[in-house]
């Protein structure tokens, strides 16, 4: 069903950007606890947050590059 | 304002029958600006070095203390593909936010080219260049692994293991993701960087600009690491005390 492309390519990124984004939000939300009690680490946990946060992100661009191919194919 | 962008990327002109893809062209200025970046550091080389000698061996230490923290001692060999691959990366995705580059920045079709779309455009946001660092990443561990372990080695480490061929679809989902997580994260910030200069064209692009500065390097970094990662699980000495420090 060709008219229900753009519905597709609207669920897959929205769909696709809930686990990523509860993802980001518990990585980050753990730093800023480590942070909170040990106010020294931060420099040592910049790094392999950022890390982190890059990998969970990835899956939100996964699903970001399939709306990108359906937003393609409307019409 | 309609917004229009297309995801492959346009063909400016066809050498001897192949299409040469805008992306390709800022692939190549990418090389250019670091062949001519590394020659001009290397002339005159002095053991105390100054200006830009001394920033670019400050990188290339930065390269190498990663490359031994992740992969202990041994770490120096895998420096020319990682350090490669993130001085490539990083290149190529802050010089994709400079002026000429991509659909945001040419408003008319462009009649010199052959696809009639912008003759630049960030080399990263295109599949086929990120695939194909993430091939050569995977031809590189693939022939590391049979370096350590042998081809016997290689073979059972791909087909034994409970599950069987569980290692084998990793070894294949490994290049995937790199390629893909790369081409996305560029192409997304291209695509934004696109709607943001149709929404305010006003000083509010730079602001994603800078975002995007960001994005380049850590996705580089990213690139690298995993990299870095895989060579090293696939030269692991099974019970000659290989050891791998996770992480930072």
């Amino acid at each position: 069903m060709p008219e229900l492309t753009p519905l597709a390519a609207g669920l897959a990124i929205g769909l696709g950007a809930l686990g990523p984004g509860i993802g980001v939000g518990m990585g980050v939300s753990k730093a800023m606890e480590a942070i909170g009690r040990n106010p020294e680490a931060s420099g040592t946990l910049f790094l392999p947050m950022i890390i982190g946060l890059a990998f969970a992100e990835a899956i939100a661009i996964y699903a970001l590059i399939i709306a990108f191919l359906l937003f393609g194919r409307i019409g | 304002m309609s917004v229009e962008f297309h995801l492959p990327p346009g063909v400016v002109f066809y050498l001897a029958g192949i299409p040469v893809t805008s992306t390709i062209i800022a692939a190549w200025l990418a090389s250019a600006v670091l062949i001519a970046l590394s020659l001009a550091a290397t002339r005159r080389m002095a053991l105390i070095p100054g200006g830009l000698q001394n920033f670019i061996e400050f990188v290339v230490e930065g390269l190498l203390t990663l490359c031994e923290q992740v992969a202990g001692p041994r770490g120096r060999a895998f420096l020319p593909l990682v350090g490669t691959l993130f001085l490539f990366i990083v290149t190529a995705n802050w010089m994709g936010i400079l002026p000429f580059y991509a659909e945001s920045n040419w408003a008319h079709p462009v009649p010199w080219t052959a696809s009639h779309g912008p003759p630049l455009r960030s080399a990263n946001s295109d599949l086929n260049v990120t695939a194909a660092m993430a091939v050569i990443v995977f031809l590189w561990v693939q022939v590391t692994r049979i370096r350590t372990a042998g081809l016997l080695g290689w073979l059972k480490h791909l087909t034994w293991g409970p599950p069987p061929l569980l290692e084998l679809i990793a070894e294949i989902a490994r290049p995937v993701s790199l390629a893909l997580r790369l081409f996305g994260n560029i192409l997304a910030g291209e695509v934004l960087l696109l709607v943001m200069s149709g929404l305010v064209p006003v000083a509010v692009p730079a602001l994603f600009m800078g975002f995007e500065l960001f994005v380049g390097v850590v996705q580089a970094l990213i690139f690298a690491i995993l990299t870095l990662a895989f060579l090293v699980l696939a030269s692991a000495h099974h019970g000659a005390g290989a050891h791998h420090e996770a992480g930072h």
